[in-house]
């Protein structure tokens, strides 16, 4: 049982095994402040050539506040 | 071209063979080698973009704790699921993304953040309310947002 259980252990912390597609996502990926950003996370956000965002968020916040 | 100084032509001449040369396998450290295991028999067959592509992936993952590592493979599968219009979007984006200034990066992370924290009847209300606003009404909160 304590076997089974290390091996499922192991195995959250492997790759998916033969997909080199993986690592390729990973490289365009970024980590930075312990913080995992990759494409998909760009998914909601719109990026200007100056600079950046959607996010309402700050907007409803804002109105929030008022 | 017989006019470039013979240093600028030995800097040129080693600079691109060191771009068209592939990687080689047993170069790698053991650690990239143990994760890229997979691809050895494969290997001198990539070419050298797609090799270093994918030995900074290797690394990556080396350097991720477990909690990374589980969310890469999360993100991943739902790459998986996008179609190539989709993801080329999505890899140009990401491009641009890390041009970015720091400091504009950080703004976007936090409102990336903070977008992803809301429910997701909220989340649903925001993209249909930004989907109906005009393009000054976009560039207007674009503007705001940046202050």
């Amino acid at each position: 049982m304590a076997n089974l259980i290390v091996t499922h252990q192991v195995r959250a912390e492997e790759p998916p095994v033969g997909d080199i597609n993986f690592f390729l996502f990973l490289a365009d990926s970024i980590v930075k402040e312990n913080e995992l950003i990759t494409p998909v996370d760009l998914e909601e956000i719109e990026i200007d050539d100056s600079e950046k965002v959607l996010s309402e968020t700050n907007n409803e916040e804002e109105a929030e506040h008022e | 071209m017989n006019k470039l100084p013979k240093c600028i032509l030995i800097v040129l001449i080693s600079g691109f063979s060191m771009l068209s040369h592939a990687q080689d396998w047993s170069a790698l450290s053991s650690d990239t080698q143990q994760t890229l295991a997979p691809f050895k028999d494969q290997w001198e067959s990539l070419d050298n973009n797609k090799q270093q592509a994918l030995v900074k992936g290797a690394k990556r993952w080396g350097s991720m704790d477990k909690e990374q590592r589980e969310a890469a493979k999360q993100r991943y599968a739902k790459w998986k699921k996008l179609s190539p219009q989709e993801r080329s979007k999505l890899k140009n984006k990401m491009q641009r993304y890390k041009k970015l200034p720091s400091q504009s990066r950080s703004k976007l992370k936090k409102n990336m953040n903070k977008f992803k924290r809301l429910p997701e009847g909220k989340k649903q209300q925001l993209r249909q309310t930004y989907k109906r606003l005009s393009p000054s009404q976009k560039a207007k909160l674009k503007k705001k947002l940046r202050r």
